[in-house]
């Protein structure tokens, strides 16, 4: 061991920083090319993915858009769960000539114009009180609450085993004239009414 | 390619260069900045990708879970902090010691032996971290000879077994007991639930260290077993101390003499509420600083301390009685052997071994009922029995091991009661009595109160005492001739008292801070007396110290979180000379960040801490200091394979921590940039 300056406590063995933080940077190129083959996501970056499933898998009565490029209005009412994660993955897209439009709304009359109300789970308390007032109204309600779909929501996320699955009140929907495809329902964990 | 990673990886040649590169601090920054840029670019890809898979493949996607550890902390009755098994991986943590640093209020101390651990301004040079106390699951461990709790490389568990830390400060004798007195740490090691099948793990850094881990974890029906074993080789740095920088000790310089390797198993089998723990750990380590005036540069000065313990646990609730019950039996060993020079000058080296064997059993039953709605009654009992506190000196000659030989009881009957008075107001009144077969009894008292204002503020007003008893190696000190016994040593007390404001901001950001202040009593120094020219260890002093800290923590439900502290600490003593504490940090910093470089899969961990100037033992100072740390985290391959790449002290940062009473210098040089590669699979 040889020692090549006076500093006390010369350190040994230690690899260029250079180097190794080059070795990183290729350890970055070479996990950029494994990403696609990552099956994990946050829960809520899956569950806007799913929002946005929903909005190609539904059908509204042609009333609900005031024209035929109106947009369609994703709302979150209560805490958003979401971030940027929402407005993320339904950025530029559009679904049957519809732009999607996410907003977060406060006001249950506001509610009542959403195509689609994901009801956080902040509500929870006043849950019956606002599937109540939105009674009429023709806005998938997709809530993030146990016991969502036997209140009388329309779609409700469950985790299970670490996956996000989703239950269906095929009743409450129609009631309010929405068309859940096939597909959708055939996806869905759980499918009552 | 994926598959190839890890091999082309460690091909690479890990050639030595002794000679520091200029502007490597530049090249760290540039290649960070482009390693961002690269990230954030292929971050927007990985939404996309989300966007486009099809129902079926979203609902096959597992979910990375949030903790939920914010909110629970904000109603304990105390300044909480929690440290999850997430945090330990994304800022690269080695040890409990670097788990530590990272929490407000807690600064630690290296002297190229152990790892200590300071609390609010108070880290006595020449104690044994017998002020916290440290749990494994609930198990205490701090041994029974000198109250010393392991928190550096020689803590008892592999820091990637940790579930979660749950750092509790002030003192909770009320509910522990001995030790209790500036902090709880408390270590969940993972379960089964948290290990799927074999995770194997291995890293290699700075400093000739490599590092081995297997785990194995499985549920068969109602029996979960998990197995994990360590192995840690390091065969430390050539360093100079300006103290022996005479020809006669090599200049000052001393190589292969901070060699240090453990070894740690863990067993973990849980059948409906029994949990069964089987924990087994040792490590070596050379001590390069000469202490207790052992010959410079001798590779023999070394420290092999060894712990083992088992545990049995049981939990289950009948009805409003929930019973919680362990028993386990402990073992902890030191041998120190010290390489002394000859009175004549020409005759051999001689090695004086200090050793001490502590084994105890300990037994606790503790039972909680709710009395009627929104009151928790608990009340509990605990027995520690101590086999065997034998310590003592193996002198060469004559090489014959004479221990002195002692033993103790202590018995404890404990009570806490949890009344939420209104749905704003919670009442937290503990209070247990000890009793010692050596000094007697003593009772400490906790009292919290908590109330929820409106809107996210959480207020918060906490009295506790507690207490430190006197270890063995104070009432009967056998390690050389020169101390006295004091039989008569009592326990050191502890006041504190403290305020604290917890408040929401939003849902994105959590606001707390505190005052505080201590007032330490009967304090446990060595006195020199006169008649005897002896030592002997007498309650003499008291300190105080009055302190402040606030602390912002964010998290982002993109990934992004972090926290940024600062805490100002007053310690003194004002009946002495000198008032300031030695060891003392007036302000400290610390700043958090987790960056999500690409969703979910590529995280940066940054930290930097930044500590006050310190007083040493001898009359001057340690420099104030700041430190960075980086950790580059890629799950891959499904997040079955997890490669890790972390620089320490990013800046090179020159800094020193004050010498202990045994060691000759007055400050001891820490770590420059060292770097660490880790490489976990999970199958």
């Amino acid at each position: 061991m040889r020692i090549l300056n006076s500093t006390p406590a010369t350190i040994k063995g230690m690899p260029s920083p250079r180097r190794v933080l080059w070795v990183m940077g290729v350890v970055v190129l070479l996990l950029s090319g494994a990403r696609a083959q990552s099956p994990t996501a946050g829960e809520y970056q899956l569950k806007a993915a799913f929002l946005f499933n929903f909005a190609k898998f539904v059908e509204w009565p042609p009333s609900s858009f005031s024209d035929a490029s109106a947009p369609l209005r994703i709302c979150v009412l209560g805490q958003d769960p979401f971030g940027e994660e929402l407005r993320n993955i339904t950025k530029d897209k559009t679904v049957n000539g519809h732009k999607l439009e996410v907003s977060q709304v406060l006001d249950l009359q506001v509610a009542r114009t959403c195509h689609i109300l994901f009801i956080a789970s902040s509500e929870t308390a006043r849950l019956k009180q606002i599937l109540e007032s939105l009674r009429g109204a023709d806005a998938l309600t997709v809530g993030d609450t146990k016991g969502f779909v036997e209140q009388g929501g329309m779609i409700n996320f469950v985790l299970e085993n670490n996956r996000v699955q989703f239950e269906v009140n095929r009743k409450a929907a129609e009631q309010c004239g929405l068309k859940i495809s096939s597909k959708l329902l055939s996806v869905a964990k759980l499918v009552v009414g | 390619m994926c598959g190839r990673l890890p091999t082309d990886f460690l091909e690479i040649p890990w050639r030595p260069t002794l000679a520091r590169r200029r502007g490597g601090s530049q090249s760290v920054v540039r290649w960070f900045a482009i390693l961002v840029l690269s990230a954030s670019a292929a971050s927007q890809q990985t939404t996309k990708d989300l966007s486009d898979a099809s129902l079926e493949e979203l609902s096959n996607i597992q979910v990375y879970s949030a903790s939920k550890h914010m909110q629970s902390a904000s109603e304990a009755p105390a300044s909480v902090t929690v440290v999850t098994a997430d945090e330990i991986q994304k800022y690269g943590y080695r040890n409990l010691a670097d788990i530590l640093r990272s929490v407000p209020g807690f600064y630690v101390t290296y002297d190229r032996d152990y790892t200590f651990v300071g609390v609010r301004g108070f880290g006595r040079l020449g104690d044994w971290n017998s002020r916290i106390l440290v749990l494994i699951d609930g198990h205490r461990i701090n041994n029974n000879v000198l109250g010393q709790a392991m928190i550096g490389n020689e803590f008892l568990v592999d820091v990637d077994m940790i579930e979660r830390v749950e750092i509790v400060r002030g003192p909770s004798s009320s509910l522990y007991g001995a030790n209790a007195f500036l902090a709880v740490i408390n270590v969940i090691t993972r379960t089964t639930k948290q290990v799927k099948d074999w995770e194997l793990s291995y890293q290699t850094g700075s400093f000739g260290t490599n590092e081995g881990r297997a785990t194995y974890g499985h549920q068969f029906r109602d029996l979960g077993v998990l197995l994990s074993g360590t192995f840690y080789d390091s065969q430390g740095q050539t360093l100079f101390f300006p103290e022996f920088n005479t020809p006669a000790n090599n200049n000052g310089i001393t190589s292969d003499t901070d060699y240090e390797s453990y070894k740690h198993i863990l067993a973990t089998l849980t059948f409906h509420g029994f949990t069964l723990q089987g924990l087994f750990s040792t490590r070596e380590k050379i001590v390069p600083t000469a202490y207790f005036g052992a010959v410079f540069n001798d590779p023999a000065d070394l420290n092999i301390d060894s712990h083992q313990f088992v545990n049995l646990g049981y939990q289950h609730s009948v009805g409003k009685w929930q019973l919680d019950a362990h028993t386990g039996y402990d073992q902890a060993r030191l041998q120190g052997p010290v390489p002394e020079a000859p009175l004549m000058p020409g005759d051999p080296v001689v090695l004086n071994t200090f050793s001490f064997r502590g084994n105890w059993w300990t037994g606790e039953v503790k039972v909680s009922r709710d009395l009627f709605e929104g009151n928790r009654l608990t009340l509990g009992s605990e027995v520690r029995d101590n086999l065997r506190q034998d310590q003592g000196e193996l002198l060469n000659p004559p090489n014959v091991f004479s221990p002195e030989l002692n033993r103790s009881l202590i018995t404890a009957f404990y009570a806490q009661d949890e009344f939420a008075i209104t749905h704003r107001f919670t009442l937290n009144a503990g209070v247990r009595y000890d009793h010692y077969s050596t000094f007697g009894g003593t009772t400490n008292p906790r009292l919290a109160l908590i109330y929820r204002a409106a809107g996210q503020t959480t207020l918060k007003m906490l009295y506790g005492n507690a207490f430190s008893a006197p270890d063995v190696y104070q009432t009967s000190p056998n390690f050389g001739t020169f101390y006295d016994d004091n039989p008569k040593l009592q326990p050191e007390h502890i006041q504190s008292l403290e305020g604290r404001v917890e408040q929401g901001l939003g849902q994105h950001f959590q606001l707390s801070s505190g005052v505080y202040h201590n007032q330490i009593d009967d304090l446990i120094s060595l006195v020199s007396i006169a008649a005897d020219q002896n030592f002997q260890y007498q309650n003499d002093g008291s300190a105080q110290a009055t302190g402040m800290d606030v602390e912002l923590s964010g998290r982002a439900s993109n990934g992004l979180q972090g926290k940024a502290s600062f805490d100002y600490v007053h310690a003194y003593n004002d009946t002495a000379a000198h008032p300031t504490l030695d060891n003392s940090p007036g302000p400290m910093a610390k700043l958090n960040v987790i960056i999500p470089l690409v969703d979910q899969w590529l995280f940066a961990g940054v930290e930097g801490q930044f500590l006050g100037r310190r007083l040493t033992l001898l009359p001057g100072s340690v420099g104030s200091y700041q430190v960075f740390n980086l950790t580059l985290l890629g799950h891959t391959v499904g997040k079955h394979l997890d490669v890790a790449g972390s620089v320490f002290n990013v800046l090179d940062k020159k800094y020193f921590d004050p010498g202990r009473p045994e060691d000759p210098e007055n400050a001891i040089q820490q770590d420059g940039r060292s770097l660490r590669i880790k490489i976990t699979g999970r199958f």
